[in-house]
C-alpha cells in the first residue's frame, strides 16, 4: 500500500490507516515542533493539529514530495503561525544573534541548555534549516519544499545558521580536544 | 576553522529532544476519531461482526438444508419413442387402385 493510499484511507476514516502514519511519523514531527517551540505542550499541539490537517487539510500530492516533507510542511506551518499570535518570533530579524556569555554559561549551564540556547537564538527561518538539515537529515530539495523556497536560499540559510552557531559555540567545540579542528 | 561535521555532532549530541508523553497517542486516537466522519458506505465497507463458530456452522447448515429442500423438482427424463418411426413420403399423384386387388406384374411384362 502505498502512502498515497494511506493517506486516502486516513481521509475516508480508517483508523487503522491513521495509526500506521502516526506510528511512523509522530515522533520526528513532534522533535521538530519541539526543537522549533521549544515548549513540550505546545510541541504536541502542533503535532495533534498537523495529523489532523492531514485529514482535513489540503491533500497530500506524492508528486510534490514524500508524506515526511508534506507532514513537516504543515507543522512548520503551524508553527510560524502560532509564534506570529503570540507575537515572539515571526520573520528573520535584522539583528544579529544575541551573544552568549559562553564563560558564564559554561560555568553555570549544562553543555546541553548551551547549546539549546544557542540554537533557540537563531532566527526562526535559519533555526528550521538547521533543525530540518541537522537533525533530520533532510536534503536541502527536501527542506526547499517544506519551506516553499528555493533550494539556493535554503543553502543560504544553512550557511549563516553555521556561522552563528560556530560562534556562539566556538568555546565550546575548542574546549573539547576530540572535536578540536584547529 | 571548525569541521562542519563536528558542530552537527555537537548538536545532535548535546540537543536531545524528547518523545511525546505516553497519553498523547490515546488523545491523538481521540481528537482523529472526532474529527473524522466517515462516509456511510465506508461505514458499512468496515463494519464487522464476531460470530462464534457453532453458530456460524449452524446457520450454515440451516442455509444447505433450506436451498435444497425449496428449490423445484427436477422433471422427468424423456427418452425418445424409436417404436413408431413416421418417414414422410412424397405421396403427390398417389391413386389407390379401384378395386383394391393388387396385382403382380414381373418384370419381363414390364419391360415389354
Amino acid at each position: 500500500m502505498t502512502q498515497s493510499d494511506l493517506v486516502r484511507d486516513v481521509r475516508r476514516g480508517d483508523e487503522h490507516a491513521f495509526l500506521a502514519i502516526y506510528h511512523r511519523h509522530c515522533s520526528p514531527v513532534f522533535q521538530f515542533a519541539w526543537r522549533l517551540t521549544g515548549s513540550q505542550s505546545e510541541a504536541e499541539d502542533v503535532t495533534q493539529e498537523c495529523f489532523l490537517a492531514m485529514v482535513n487539510g489540503a491533500a497530500f500530492d506524492p508528486d510534490r514530495g514524500t508524506l515526511r516533507t508534506y507532514l513537516f510542511g504543515i507543522a512548520r506551518n503551524l508553527v510560524l503561525r502560532r509564534l506570529r499570535i503570540s507575537g515572539r518570533e515571526a520573520e528573520e530579524p535584522a539583528e544579529a544573534v544575541a551573544p552568549v556569555d559562553m564563560l558564564g554559561d559554561l560555568l553555570a549551564a549544562e553543555r546541553s541548555e548551551l547549546v539549546a540556547r544557542a540554537v533557540a537564538s537563531l532566527p526562526m527561518l535559519q533555526r528550521e534549516a538547521i533543525v530540518l538539515f541537522t537533525f533530520e537529515q533532510l536534503s536541502l530539495d527536501e527542506i526547499a519544499k517544506i519551506t516553499a523556497i528555493d533550494a539556493g536560499a535554503v543553502k543560504s540559510r544553512l550557511h549563516r545558521a553555521r556561522e552563528s552557531l560556530r560562534a556562539a559555540l566556538a568555546p565550546l567545540l575548542f574546549r573539547d580536544p576530540e572535536r578540536r579542528c584547529l | 576553522m571548525i569541521d562542519p561535521d563536528s558542530l552537527d555532532a555537537i548538536l545532535r549530541e548535546e540537543w536531545k529532544a524528547p518523545e511525546p508523553t505516553a497519553a498523547f497517542e490515546q488523545r491523538m486516537t481521540s481528537a482523529y476519531r472526532s474529527a473524522v466522519r466517515p462516509s456511510v458506505w465506508w461505514r458499512f465497507w468496515k463494519f464487522r461482526v464476531s460470530v462464534p463458530a457453532p453458530v456460524l456452522v449452524a446457520a450454515m447448515l440451516t442455509i444447505f438444508a433450506l436451498f435444497f429442500w425449496l428449490r423445484p423438482a427436477a422433471a422427468p427424463a424423456v427418452s425418445p419413442d424409436t417404436s413408431s418411426v413416421v418417414t414422410r413420403l412424397n405421396a403427390s399423384g398417389f391413386q389407390p387402385l379401384p378395386n383394391g386387388h393388387t396385382r403382380v406384374i414381373p418384370a419381363m411384362e414390364i419391360q415389354k
